[in-house]
């Protein structure tokens, strides 16, 4: 006992949390594939440079808890993580405050919250200093830290749907910019629907997976397809409006409340 | 060392002496039950990437690690931004000279390499502005006799 009073002395002292308004570590050992796709932000960073998105116009009304099951969670704790992102865009922090509290509650159904609850107070920091760029590494750095807590759940399955959920509401966003603007920047390539439809491999066999999981893997598969055919300026527009509604349908689908 | 307390009061659980340390241990900031532990070259492109974070860089807090035998080479995949301007930042526990670095296109044609910055010992940043967007490859070879450990990460701006 004695021992384990001073260890536990010993590693609160030599792991002190960084200074404040520094974003905390994270962790490091994650797979080679994460840095496969690029985050939200870098979308939305090149999308800045071509078009003026009105950032706050592109907000989407959150649903209200519980959700159905887990995978669904999983999914809307990353449409969450990006509406966080596009209010860090927005430079609201209002809005980043009112998503955290949303994914506090999706962090709770998953059984993350109690061992994630540092890292929110230090989101809520940074978008009362308005310090940005550090809420966008802490948010990246949330993500990492909850396919970390999954593996450790052995609910590692759940992780693609967390980065799925972040990039189906990342292309959401592109699409709307991109028909504002005639530009569909960054969602122009087949071979980005087929990087997300491999996250899907991740997941059990297809009888074992949630029904909103099909319906995305047809979504991908048929965005994939229709960019692949894309030649002219005419089918690009047309492709780009198609994207749009069908990315916005399937969203508004599974954003739904609970029955 | 045996690793025990010699301390007789100490050993004993004397209450005087376990006072203050209860108090400091509650005082002491509660932390998750296991905290990641970072490589020191990991640490080192963390500490760089801050750096550039200061010159209008955004940071990705992903940090892919690798280990490199000696000879062989790893192609990671990476889908890059043409709109974007990237800063790769790669360290590695080998001596500066034993690791190439280049980026190549998706069939494996190198795009662009060799022209690496050594910032300082193992530390190396690589900026690229990509002439299209789409999957890329980032190929490290380890020229050197011995495994190398490396870590990889990007900013972009």
């Amino acid at each position: 006992m004695h021992l384990s009073v001073v260890a536990a002395i010993f590693c609160g002292l030599t792991t002190v949390q960084p200074v404040s308004g520094q974003p905390q570590g994270t962790d490091l050992q994650s797979p080679a594939s994460v840095l496969e796709l690029p985050s939200s932000p870098e979308f939305f960073r090149a999308v800045s440079k071509e078009a003026k998105p009105r950032w706050r116009q592109l907000y989407r009304a959150t649903p209200k808890l519980p959700h159905r099951e887990r995978g669904h969670s999983a999914f809307v704790l990353g449409v969450l993580l990006c509406e966080a992102l596009i209010a860090a865009e927005a430079r609201d922090a209002q809005y980043v405050r009112n998503s955290t509290q949303d994914i506090r509650d999706c962090l709770t159904l998953l059984g993350l919250a109690e061992a994630l609850e540092q890292r929110l107070p230090a989101i809520h920091e940074f978008a009362e200093r308005q310090n940005w760029s550090s809420l966008r590494f802490e948010l990246e750095a949330l993500e990492i830290d909850c396919q970390r807590l999954l593996a450790k759940q052995l609910d590692s399955a759940l992780s693609p749907l967390i980065a799925l959920g972040r990039h189906v509401r990342c292309l959401d966003v592109c699409a709307a910019i991109g028909l504002e603007s005639g530009r569909p920047i960054g969602i122009a390539d087949p071979d980005y629907y087929a990087a997300l439809g491999q996250l899907l491999g991740a997941l059990p066999a297809s009888g074992d997976r949630p029904a909103f999981v099909e319906q995305l893997l047809e979504l991908l598969e048929g965005l994939q397809q229709g960019w692949s055919e894309v030649v002219a300026e005419e089918t690009r527009a047309e492709q780009l409006a198609v994207t749009a509604e069908a990315v916005g349908h399937f969203l508004d689908r599974i954003m739904e409340p609970a029955q | 060392m045996s690793g025990r307390l010699h301390n007789n009061r100490m050993r004993r659980g004397c209450p005087a002496c376990l006072l203050p340390l209860l108090m400091l241990a509650w005082l002491a900031p509660r932390l998750p039950a296991e905290q990641p532990v970072a490589t020191a070259s990991a640490v080192a492109v963390l500490h760089a990437a801050r750096t550039l974070a200061g010159e209008g860089y955004e940071r990705r807090a992903t940090i892919v690690e690798h280990s490199l035998p000696a000879g062989e080479s790893v192609d990671l995949p990476i889908f890059l931004l043409l709109q974007n301007t990237y800063c790769f930042l790669l360290a590695s526990s080998e001596t500066d000279d034993a690791l190439s670095f280049a980026v190549c296109d998706d069939d494996g044609n190198v795009v662009a390499d060799g022209s690496y910055l050594p910032l300082k010992k193992n530390l190396h940043l690589f900026y690229l502005q990509p002439d299209l967007s789409g999957r890329h490859r980032l190929r490290i070879v380890n020229l050197g006799d011995a495994a190398a450990r490396v870590s990889l990460t990007y900013c972009y701006r």
